[in-house]
């Protein structure tokens, strides 16, 4: 990677490639009249043009939840390219093939498409409201998917409450946007009448089954290779249109064909996420602890679900994950996925549990706000203790292990909390505007079929599975279901076979990225990587083990007792000068040893597959400390201090969960001050650049300071629990109350990030009654 | 309208990473495109091709300069290095030896671009501060690793004696 021999998508070039180009809509709600191409195709170096009528008598739908299915998510068919009408600005409408990828964009300004626009709706109350346009036939609104969720008795808490919080918080719409866009290759063999797709996915067996569920092809037919990948976040996943498009474009044309978005196309038509407005009602005792809460989570969901759970995955995660890491009895939510003409919405790094977080944290904040107390005091009055763990949550989670006040203790000693408040009142009576924001949460990792199946969701492989073999030489190989985008699997797991095994970490290889190497599972996603991957390898990596000696006990003299191995050589526990190479023991199960020859009854081979589905998600635990400086006069907002107390159970590389932390950090503190994608009234992206859309530089990043502590799961293989995602979640609600308490004395209450300049500084001014 | 258009191209000569190359170039070609396409050095990547990423930063002429905002023919004359010019056959730059010891990159795609900003730089400022290391690779995007890592392997680098000049 250092020296540039990465090989990313764009970096694949096959013998006789060309280029496509997607023609995208550019009204947020309109009927398509007529499409003309003629002149596209008198280009010299045009090749072809796919239509939406050409496609559809060949493809499947993808519905919501596809290749699975939701009981909760409201179905329509979608096409990979809409058949006569359009539902968001940027919605691919047809594509083009060129012999480079300048000619198709030629292509693109030679095309002219007519439009008939219709009413469009871009906002949920818009799309929520009486005789609003159904953005999709066959439904009869636009909700897209609901559950009522919860359980106790709200009623009773709030009859017993002593104070009352009713709150709406806005969240903005975001995205992902790796360095590297999305991209695709294609190539149709029509000899062995089997396609080849190289796209920069996190889970190419998923993948997989998309292109063979839509377009009708068993799965042998599709081999899908995800090579290097520039960063992922979420975003790379399954069922975008383009992707089958240009399956069905390298058919139709009989060549392979590239295509990789440019910036604009990423942030308009990739996948958005987290727009959401939370309205809560919160029930608390005098001394600050909440009896109950009710919630009301309507998700923006844009035109369409993007990938397996998307129709219920934000709505569904934000409304479990308000109440947090507290012993909260009396809950009831109402979960809505409401579609609008905007870009679709997809996951994107702490996907849901953002906004539940940010909710339960600026609540707890308030509690103490209105009851005169210190936010930390606040939160401890409410912390699940850990031996109550597990815990069953009224939001219908287990939570497994953990020590919640553990973790905010230790943040208050890391951070000299009373110091630090000290600092803070000392500068504010200077007229200084310090904050300091705290954020408790916990984090659901590597979800399982059972929690897909309480979600209402079927038909998801939840497994991840290992193919470990040695070699005749005793080299080893651990083909795996997972793919790195980025979390150094190909050294983490590398080292996990080592140490399963005890073989040196130089003899272990691990093969990842293409459906014809690897064994099915699910792939990377949900923080699940260390514990479903990394639990197939342990299970694999343990029956290779017990091969191994068992086949070592021949060239032992037949020994009985207890054998082990380390470095490589299987040595007898009593007596270690009794040692065989795992080289040697390698060679008979190939029976290409000269020493043994193994009897008939021994299966030949050094080879396992293994398969592991968590049995329950496991939730990672943190806190967060931020210290912001607010300049009133000007809005800006400079982060002083960041730190963070992180609890993802057993650690497999310390290098490599400091690196997802304090990575993880840096995206939730863009997502709170900086990213926003905005429209405008008719359904027109605002934001298409990275001029518009900010994400963090250097600059906007403070020394952030890290302490690890590790609460294994009773769950897991070897304890661990995810961690990729734990650093945004914190984040987001920490550096927002941060925010929020700097600008208390100003008379401004927080609802809505990102909180950058502009927003900062029109709350002041509204709140002091400024005209904006 | 663009079906009218027509490939025009112009003769260029250049130097990149040491060797010379002569070629025929579409005008309208950026100079990363020509990088990639034609010479086949994809070390240079594409993040944004509105120069804000800083993923196609290279060196031009000695200085950094984004690939994706110049056109091919522009580089005309010049003498360029990208990163695969960096290392001295197998022997790591050691800008790139310190990026591996601090897991300065999980996905690696900004990395490219990081280690030709990072090495004008400490030509620029050999011995930089924290706060103008982070000055110095605040045009660059990297969304994985928070910068932490990276800040550290850059002032690791101008603590080493003394830098080898890339292509040399």
């Amino acid at each position: 990677m250092v020296r540039g021999r990465g090989r990313f998508l764009d970096d694949i070039k096959l013998p006789g490639m060309c280029y496509a180009a997607f023609v995208r809509s550019l009204h947020a709600h309109a009927n398509i009249t007529q499409i003309h191409v003629d002149e596209a195709l008198k280009i010299p170096g045009a090749i072809a043009v796919l239509t939406p009528e050409e496609v559809l008598p060949y493809v499947e739908p993808v519905r919501p939840a596809a290749p699975g299915s939701s009981e909760f998510a409201r179905p329509y068919d979608r096409y990979p390219l809409p058949p006569g009408k359009v539902a968001f600005v940027g919605e691919p409408i047809l594509a083009v093939a060129a012999e480079t990828p300048h000619i198709a964009e030629d292509m693109l300004d030679a095309i002219t498409i007519d439009y008939e626009p219709i009413p469009s709706v871009t906002d949920v109350d818009q799309s929520l409201a009486p005789g609003a346009p159904t953005i999709h036939q066959g439904m009869a609104d636009n909700i897209v998917f609901y559950r009522e969720f919860g359980g106790g008795d709200t009623d009773k808490a709030f009859q017993q409450a002593e104070l009352v919080l009713e709150k709406t918080f806005h969240f903005p719409r975001q995205t992902a946007v790796p360095l590297e866009g999305r991209g695709v290759i294609a190539s149709f063999d029509s000899g062995l009448d089997r396609l080849t797709i190289w796209t920069s996915s996190r889970s190419p067996h998923q993948s997989r089954s998309v292109f063979s569920t839509v377009m009708r092809l068993p799965e042998y037919s599709v081999r899908v290779i995800s090579p290097d990948t520039g960063g992922e976040f979420g975003i790379k996943g399954t069922g975008y249109p383009e992707a089958i498009v240009l399956a069905f474009l390298s058919k139709k044309i009989n060549r392979p064909v590239k295509w990789v978005e440019d910036r604009m196309e990423n942030l308009l038509a990739c996948a958005h996420a987290h727009e959401q407005r939370v309205e809560v009602s919160v029930a608390a005792r005098g001394d600050g602890s909440v009896l109950g809460i009710r919630s009301k989570v309507l998700v923006d969901q844009g035109a369409h679900c993007l990938g397996p759970t998307s129709a219920g995955l934000e709505p569904m995660t934000t409304g479990q994950s308000i109440v947090g890491p507290y012993r909260i009895e009396n809950y009831d939510c109402q979960a809505y996925g409401v579609l609008t003409n905007k870009c679709p919405g997809g996951p994107y790094r702490g996907v849901g549990t953002i906004q539940g977080v940010f909710v339960i944290e600026r609540i707890m904040d308030l509690i103490a706000q209105a009851l005169k107390l210190d936010p930390a005091e606040v939160r401890n009055r409410n912390f699940i203790q850990p031996h109550e763990l597990p815990y069953n949550t009224v939001a219908g989670r287990l939570y497994d292990s953990g020590d919640y006040p553990g973790s905010l203790d230790k943040l208050l000693q890391l951070s000299e909390y009373k110091d630090l408040r000290q600092a803070q009142q000392q500068a504010n009576s200077r007229g200084e505007h310090l904050g300091i924001g705290i954020s408790c949460f916990v984090e659901h990792t590597s979800t399982g079929s059972q929690d897909y199946h309480k979600r209402g969701v079927y038909g998801l492989p939840a497994f991840d599975s290992a193919t470990i073999r040695v070699d005749a030489r005793g080299n080893v190989t651990a083909a795996v279901s997972a793919r790195s985008t980025g979390q150094s699997h190909e050294s983490v797991f590398a080292n996990l076979v080592a140490r399963e095994l005890g073989v040196p970490y130089e003899t272990v290889k691990i093969l990842e990225g293409d459906t014809d190497a690897t064994p099915f599972g699910s792939g990377t996603g949900v923080s699940r990587s260390a514990v479903s991957t990394g639990g197939a390898i342990r299970l694999a990596a343990q029956d290779i083990k017990q091969k191994i000696l068992e086949l070592a006990r021949f060239f032992l003299e037949n020994e009985e007792g207890d054998l082990d191995i380390v470095d490589g050589e299987v040595f007898v526990l009593a007596d270690p000068s009794r040692r065989v190479s795992i080289a040697r023991v390698a060679a008979s199960a190939y029976d290409a040893s000269r020493e043994v020859s193994l009897p008939e009854n021994i299966e030949r081979g050094l080879q396992v597959t293994r398969s592991f589905d968590p049995p329950h998600q496991v939730f990672g635990n943190g806190a967060h400390l931020a210290v912001v400086r607010v300049a009133p006069d000007t809005g800006v907002v400079k982060l002083e201090k960041y730190f963070v107390v992180e609890d993802c159970g057993t650690i497999m590389d310390h290098v490599i969960v400091e690196g997802q932390v304090v990575g993880a950090v840096a995206m939730g503190i863009g997502n709170a001050l900086l990213e926003e994608l905005r429209y405008d009234d008719g359904g027109q992206l605002l934001t298409g650049s990275f001029m518009d859309y900010l994400v963090p530089t250097s600059l906007d990043i403070p020394e952030i300071q890290t302490l690890h502590t590790e609460s294994p799961s009773p769950f897991t293989e070897g304890g661990v629990k995810g961690v990729g995602e734990a650093g945004t979640v914190g984040a987001y609600s920490a550096v927002a109350n941060a925010v929020a308490d700097a600008l208390l004395p100003l008379g401004v209450e927080l609802t809505e990030p990102p909180v950058g300049p502009e927003r900062v500084w029109a709350m002041i001014n509204a709140a002091q009654g400024n005209p904006g | 309208m663009t079906s009218s258009y027509r490939a025009v191209t112009l003769p260029i000569k250049l130097t990149v990473n040491g060797k010379e190359y002569q070629s025929s170039v579409e005008v309208r070609k950026t100079l990363a495109d020509f990088l990639r396409d034609e010479l086949g050095l994809t070390g240079t990547h594409l993040g944004c091709e509105h120069g804000v990423c800083g993923a196609c930063t290279i060196l031009f002429n000695g200085d950094a300069v984004r690939s994706c905002l110049m056109l091919a023919v522009q580089a005309d004359g010049a003498n360029l290095t990208t990163v695969e010019g960096l290392a001295q056959e197998e022997e790591l730059h050691p800008l790139q030896q310190a990026f591996q010891e601090n897991h300065a990159l999980q996905c690696g795609f900004c990395t490219p671009g990081m280690l030709m900003t990072a090495y004008a730089f400490l030509q620029d400022t050999p011995s930089p501060t924290e706060e103008q290391v982070k000055e110095g690779i605040s045009g660059n995007i990297c969304r994985c690793t928070g910068y932490a890592p990276i800040i550290q392997a850059i002032l690791q680098t101008s603590k080493e004696p003394p830098v080898r000049k890339a292509g040399e």
